[in-house]
C-alpha cells in the first residue's frame, strides 16, 4: 500500500518536473488534498452536502437500477484499492444499469459506475483511468470546490436538471441526477487538468499501460461525433472533451517509462468480468436507439475480436431494429454470419426464423425454431414458438 | 413508471378529468367491447384509456387501441428513442418494443415472462406477463393482452404493485379480457 502510494508520488513529481509547462501550476500537493477517513466538520457547509449526498445514497441502495453482480462489485473495488490504496475503503462504488458512459463520485465517497461505461472500455486500465479521474476530483474536493462557487442547493440542483436533460438521459430519471450531484457542475478546464494528471498518476502506479488513458477519451469523442446534436453525452456535460487533453495525455505515456516488467492492461481479466454482463450491455444499448453511436461501438468490439458470436448478433439486431431500407435484408445475413459461429446466442435461430416466416420461407424456418426451443427449452416465448411451428406444419397461414 | 404516470396524469389534467365506469358493457374503441365486474376510474387520451381504482401508479389497466404504422407503440416518452408500430411486427418484436418502452419510462430490471398466443375476443392474439421495479425500487407486475387487426395494434395492459395491489385486481383484469366482444364488423 505504502510502496504503491509512494510511487505515485514519485511519478507525480516526474510528471510535474516532466510537463511542467502542460500541468496546472496550482495542482494541489498531498497534503491539501482529502485524507483516509476524511469526515467534515459538523458546522460546516460542507456537512450540509454530505446529508444531501447520504440521502442520495441511501435512493441508490433501493433502487432497481444496480447491478448486483457481486463478482462485477467487488472486481471495481478492487481496481479502485489498487489505484488509491490509502482511500480505497472510504469509496463506496455502485454499478448502476444505464447504458451512457458515466463515472461520477460524490464528496462523501459515493461512486457511481455506469454499464455504458464497461461495454465502451477495451480493458482494465481504460476502466481505471476513468476510475482513477473520478478519485482525483474527490481527492482534490472540486465538486465541493464547485459547491461554494455556488450559493444555494435549489441553485446548484437547476443546473443538474438542465445538465441531465440535456444529456438526453430521460431514461436514467433521477439516478442522473444523483449522478449529476456526484459531479456537481461542469468542471472547470483546471480541475479537468488536476484529474487527468491525477487519474494517469495512478494509471501509472498501479503498473497500467498509460497509453490507455488518451484512448479513452479518443474513443469517446469518435462517439460523440456519430450522434445526432440532440443527443449530448452527460459525461461530456460535466467533463468537457478535448484535443488538447488527448494530446497530453499521449505525451505524458510517451515520456513515461516503462518498467522492466512491462505495462499491463488487464484485458484478459476485464473481459472475464465483463462477458457474462455483455449481452445485457449490448441490449441496453440498442435500447438507446442511436444506431450510428452503437454501430460504432460493434465495429470496435469486432476490431477487438471480442465476444465474437454476441458481437455479430448484435450488429444483426440493430439491423432489425433500425428496420431502414435494406436493413431486413442485411440482418438476414448478419445472423446467418453470426450463426457459422460455435457458440452463437441462441436467440439468433429464432431471428433468423421469424426473418424466414415473415418472408414466405416458412419450412427453412422450423428448423431453426426447432434449434431454438432445443438450446434454450426455459424460453419465455416457448408456446407462441411452438405455436408457429404447429402452424406452418399444418400449412396455416 | 412513476414519470410515465406523472406525466401522463399531467397531460390528461389539462383537457381531461376522471370520470366513473360502472360495472356492464363498455365499448373501448371501434374494434371491441368489454365487461368489467367493478367500478373504475377512467382517463383518457387519444387512443389510450387508462382505467384505475387506487391511482395509477398502485394499479392501472390501459386500453391502447388502433396504432398504426409508424406510431410509438405505448407512446410514454421521448418519441426518438421508442419503436414504433410496423404490421409485420412479430409477437416477439412486440414484447421487445414494449419492454424497451418499459425501461426507457424508468421501469428497472423489466422481465416478460411466458408469452403465448390467446383468443382476443374471437380475434387471435398473444398475451405475456411482465415483471419490474419503479426507480423506487417498488416491485410491480404487468399483464399484457393484444392483437393486430388490420394492421393496427391494440393491447391491454393491467400493472400494479406486486404487493396488494396486482393481486387484488388481477381476478377483475381477467374478467375483463375473458369479456372481450369484437364488435361486428371489426
Amino acid at each position: 500500500m505504502r510502496r504503491a502510494r509512494l510511487q505515485a508520488l514519485a511519478i507525480l513529481v516526474a510528471g510535474v518536473t516532466l510537463f511542467g509547462c502542460q500541468s496546472n501550476p496550482s495542482r494541489p500537493d498531498e497534503s491539501s488534498t482529502v485524507q483516509p477517513g476524511y469526515q467534515p466538520a459538523l458546522n460546516s457547509d460542507e456537512a450540509g452536502l454530505w446529508l444531501v449526498m447520504d440521502k442520495s445514497e441511501k435512493e441508490l441502495k433501493t433502487s432497481g437500477s444496480l447491478i448486483t453482480d457481486a463478482r462485477a462489485n467487488a472486481y471495481l473495488q478492487e481496481v479502485i484499492c489498487l489505484l488509491d490504496s490509502d482511500i480505497c475503503t472510504d469509496v463506496r462504488v455502485y454499478l448502476v444499469r444505464i447504458p451512457h458512459f458515466n463515472a461520477s463520485m460524490a464528496p462523501n465517497g459515493v461512486m457511481q459506475v455506469w454499464s455504458g461505461l464497461l461495454l465502451r472500455a477495451e480493458n482494465e486500465a481504460q476502466l481505471a483511468y476513468i476510475l482513477g479521474h473520478e478519485i482525483a476530483h474527490y481527492r482534490y474536493q472540486h465538486s465541493l470546490q464547485m459547491f461554494r462557487q455556488t450559493k444555494t442547493t435549489a441553485n446548484i440542483l437547476a443546473p443538474f436538471q438542465i445538465v441531465t436533460q440535456a444529456g438526453g438521459i430521460g431514461y436514467a430519471g433521477s439516478l442522473a441526477q444523483v449522478a449529476a450531484v456526484g459531479t456537481l457542475l461542469k468542471f472547470s478546464r483546471d480541475h479537468e487538468r488536476e484529474a487527468d494528471d491525477g487519474g494517469f498518476d495512478m494509471l501509472v502506479a498501479a503498473g497500467y499501460d498509460p497509453h490507455e488513458a488518451a484512448k479513452v477519451w479518443e474513443g469517446l469523442l469518435k462517439e460523440k461525433d456519430a450522434l445526432d446534436e440532440d443527443q449530448p453525452m452527460l459525461f461530456f456535460s460535466t467533463h468537457p472533451p478535448s484535443a488538447e487533453r488527448v494530446d497530453t495525455l499521449k505525451q505524458r505515456a510517451q515520456a513515461t517509462p516503462e518498467p522492466e516488467s512491462g505495462w499491463r492492461t488487464g484485458t484478459e481479466k476485464y473481459n472475464e468480468i465483463v462477458d457474462p454482463l455483455r449481452f445485457g450491455l449490448w441490449r441496453d444499448e440498442l435500447r438507446l436507439r442511436r444506431f450510428d453511436a452503437t454501430q460504432l461501438l460493434l465495429d470496435r468490439a469486432m476490431d477487438a475480436g471480442r465476444s465474437v458470436p454476441e458481437t455479430k448478433f448484435f450488429q444483426a439486431e440493430l439491423y432489425s431494429t433500425r428496420a431502414e431500407d435494406d436493413d431486413r435484408a442485411k440482418a438476414e445475413s448478419a445472423y446467418r454470419d453470426c450463426l457459422k459461429q460455435a457458440d452463437a446466442p441462441s436467440e439468433a435461430y429464432r431471428e433468423l426464423a421469424m426473418i424466414y416466416m415473415k418472408s414466405g420461407r416458412e419450412q427453412q424456418a422450423v428448423p431453426l425454431f426447432e434449434t431454438y426451443l432445443e438450446r434454450q427449452p426455459d424460453a419465455f416465448d416457448q408456446s407462441m414458438v411452438k405455436a408457429y411451428i404447429q402452424r406452418i406444419n399444418s400449412g396455416e397461414k | 413508471m412513476k414519470r410515465i404516470w406523472a406525466g401522463l396524469l399531467l397531460l390528461l389534467s389539462g383537457c381531461s378529468t376522471y370520470t366513473l365506469v360502472d360495472p356492464g358493457q363498455v365499448a373501448v374503441c371501434d374494434l371491441y367491447s368489454v365487461k368489467p365486474g367493478i367500478q373504475w376510474s377512467e382517463i383518457n387520451k387519444g387512443d389510450v384509456r387508462l382505467w384505475t381504482v387506487n391511482g395509477a401508479e398502485l394499479e392501472s389497466i390501459r386500453f391502447i387501441s388502433g396504432i398504426h404504422e409508424g406510431v410509438p407503440i405505448m407512446d410514454i416518452t421521448n418519441e426518438k428513442q421508442e419503436t414504433s408500430f410496423r404490421p409485420d411486427m412479430s409477437e416477439s418484436e412486440l414484447v421487445d418494443a414494449i419492454v424497451d418502452a418499459f425501461s426507457l419510462s424508468g421501469a428497472q430490471r423489466v422481465q416478460a415472462k411466458n408469452l403465448r398466443p390467446t383468443p382476443f375476443g374471437s380475434m387471435d392474439g398473444f398475451r405475456f406477463e411482465l415483471e419490474f421495479m419503479n426507480e423506487d425500487g417498488l416491485k410491480k407486475n404487468g399483464a399484457v393482452i393484444g392483437t393486430i387487426v388490420d394492421e393496427s395494434l391494440y393491447l391491454i395492459i393491467y400493472t400494479g404493485a406486486s404487493i396488494h395491489y396486482f393481486p387484488k385486481y388481477a381476478q377483475e383484469f381477467e374478467t375483463i379480457v375473458n369479456s372481450i366482444r369484437i364488435k361486428k364488423g371489426g
